[in-house]
């Protein structure tokens, strides 16, 4: 087989390739939006004042979650969701919310790190400034700290968001259905093909990669368009 | 409980084993100009910051229209002291002289809420339930302007100033527009409504922090020290607006290093020493006739 019947036949399956691609993204994204969303939440309790037994409680749980799913490898996590809570989610006939789930659970872990740290940054003065004009503590954090804080933490965050769309990668350990029909993501395709076509399986693998690639490099600008925007307000 | 508009009873404050404040008790008239006065270190700071509440004090109330800011200390109530076990025990044991007794379980802090009976808890219970008032709602009536302006970053100066009413429901936004820029008018700066804070200038900033208080209506107003992080030049157009607050009638206790601003517009002014009100009267009394070695040392080098 010559390179160029090589390059014909990725030419062939560009539909499916452009599909498993599809995929991808599509747990990556629902994984970042509820990593993000758990991030924000963990973080929040982890910097509330100790005040009540419910936050001391709420606390001691997010230092739990954080310290398990960063001590643990996603694919561990994923194969123990998909063949535990998840069960029912993964034998529905779209079983997408299985990785979506499990990569968000994993992703928001990291997030409500790199938020504290942000919130942890924010200077204590805009916390008593809105307190004293008689604020809430959480409104205050809602509407004066949070957005500080995701301010300056948007490199950090769109850094966990490129690894987290590379790491969607692993989900090609598990069956992935999308009405009862058994789909593959990026990885997982080009495996699947490479295996029908072993000729091609480094053809087919460079591809996927270059589609990461791509995919990072559009992020990476999106990272920087964003920094661009939230700098206005500086000037 | 008086007729003042803030009252602090008894307040100690501690962080951790340092006494910052050991005793501090001050009513303040609707309408009054007070001036704090005192060395770093003093308790001035943490005071009036205890006064809203931004420190919660150790030991003490605070009262603001009438209402308790603070849990109640029971070292303050007679009758409550009176209802506790430790009280009749000590009688019971022969103890006579009930006003002895009291102070005696004042100066020992003898009382643990835990042990001291039905009454007891009844009557700490009823009088928190009757006088006590959340620290958001006192809060909102009540102004802070900070050394550092901390004025919020995230938003412009139009949307520092609303953000509060509008959020608290005080006003609709259409209101709190107009209002703040009634107010931007009289600072002259209706042109930086829409600017962020970094592009402002120390006095500027400080302005729009006096302002954006101000857009609460605040019932009395608290400085911290407004002048002390600024550049020189910038001093006086922050002291004019202060000066044309109190000339409007508006209730305002200064911590400051400023003594010019201190003779002109203070009613009374409190001069504060190792944590306690070392001497308190009118501006010529402090200034011209020190009674205390601490404040003829301190005023000696600041004027």
């Amino acid at each position: 087989m010559t390179f160029a019947d090589k390059l014909a036949k990725l030419w062939e399956l560009r539909g499916l390739f452009a599909e498993s691609l599809g995929l991808s993204l599509l747990i990556a994204f629902g994984a970042v939006v509820l990593g993000f969303i758990i991030g924000v939440i963990l973080a929040v309790i982890r910097i509330a004042p100790k005040t009540n037994p419910v936050i001391k409680v709420l606390d001691k749980i997010a230092v739990t979650y954080i310290t398990v799913i960063r001590g643990t490898p996603t694919l561990v996590q994923l194969l123990i969701l998909y063949n535990s809570i998840l069960i029912s989610f993964k034998r529905m006939p779209t079983n997408l919310l299985v990785p979506i789930i499990a990569f968000g659970i994993n992703s928001g872990a990291y997030m409500a790190e790199i938020i504290r740290s942000g919130i942890s940054a924010v200077d204590s003065g805009q916390l008593e400034a809105g307190r004293s004009l008689g604020l809430s503590w959480i409104t205050t954090m809602k509407k004066i700290i949070i957005p500080q804080a995701i301010k300056t933490t948007v490199p950090t965050i769109f850094n966990e968001i490129i690894i987290l769309v590379k790491e969607t990668s692993v989900v090609s350990y598990i069956v992935l259905k999308v009405n009862s029909e058994q789909k593959w993501d990026l990885l997982g395709m080009a495996e699947k093909q490479g295996l029908a076509t072993p000729a091609c399986y480094l053809v087919f693998l460079f591809f996927a990669a270059i589609l990461y690639l791509a995919v990072v490099m559009l992020l990476t600008a999106l990272q920087h368009l964003i920094e661009k925007r939230l700098k206005k307000n500086e000037r | 409980m008086s007729g003042d508009l803030i009252e602090i009873r008894g307040l100690y404050k501690y962080f951790g084993k340092l006494e910052v404040l050991k005793g501090v008790s001050c009513g303040i008239k609707k309408g009054e100009k007070i001036v704090v006065l005192g060395a770093s270190g003093s308790g001035k700071s943490t005071m009036l910051r205890c006064m809203n509440l931004l420190e919660k004090p150790t030991y003490g109330e605070v009262w603001f229209e009438g209402n308790l800011l603070t849990p109640v200390d029971p070292y303050l109530h007679e009758d409550i002291i009176k209802s506790s076990r430790t009280f009749k025990k000590l009688i019971s044991q022969g103890n006579a002289d009930e006003g002895d007794m009291i102070a005696k379980i004042k100066k020992d802090d003898l009382l643990h809420e835990k042990n001291e009976g039905a009454e007891y808890s009844r009557l700490m219970k009823e009088f928190y339930k009757a006088h006590f008032l959340d620290e958001n709602l006192a809060r909102a009536r009540m102004g802070m302007v900070f050394q550092h302006f901390n004025l919020f970053n995230n938003l412009t100066v139009l949307q520092n100033m609303t953000l509060a009413p509008v959020q608290l429901k005080l006003k609709t936004k259409e209101e709190a527009t107009a209002h703040a820029m009634e107010l931007l008018g009289k600072i002259g700066l209706t042109d930086k409504a829409d600017c962020y804070p970094s592009t402002l200038s120390g006095g500027q900033k400080q302005r729009i922090a006096i302002v954006r208080s101000l857009c609460m209506d605040p019932q009395v107003m608290l400085f911290d020290e407004p002048t002390s992080a600024l550049d020189p030049e910038m001093v006086g157009e922050v002291l004019d607006l202060m000066k044309r607050l109190a000339d409007a009638g508006m209730t305002m206790i200064v911590v400051t290093h400023e003594i010019g601003f201190a003779r002109e517009v203070a009613d009374r002014v409190l001069f504060m020493a190792d944590g306690v009100i070392a001497e308190s009267g009118t501006p010529d009394e402090v200034f011209n006739n020190p009674q205390t070695e601490r404040a003829k040392q301190f005023l000696s080098s600041v004027l």
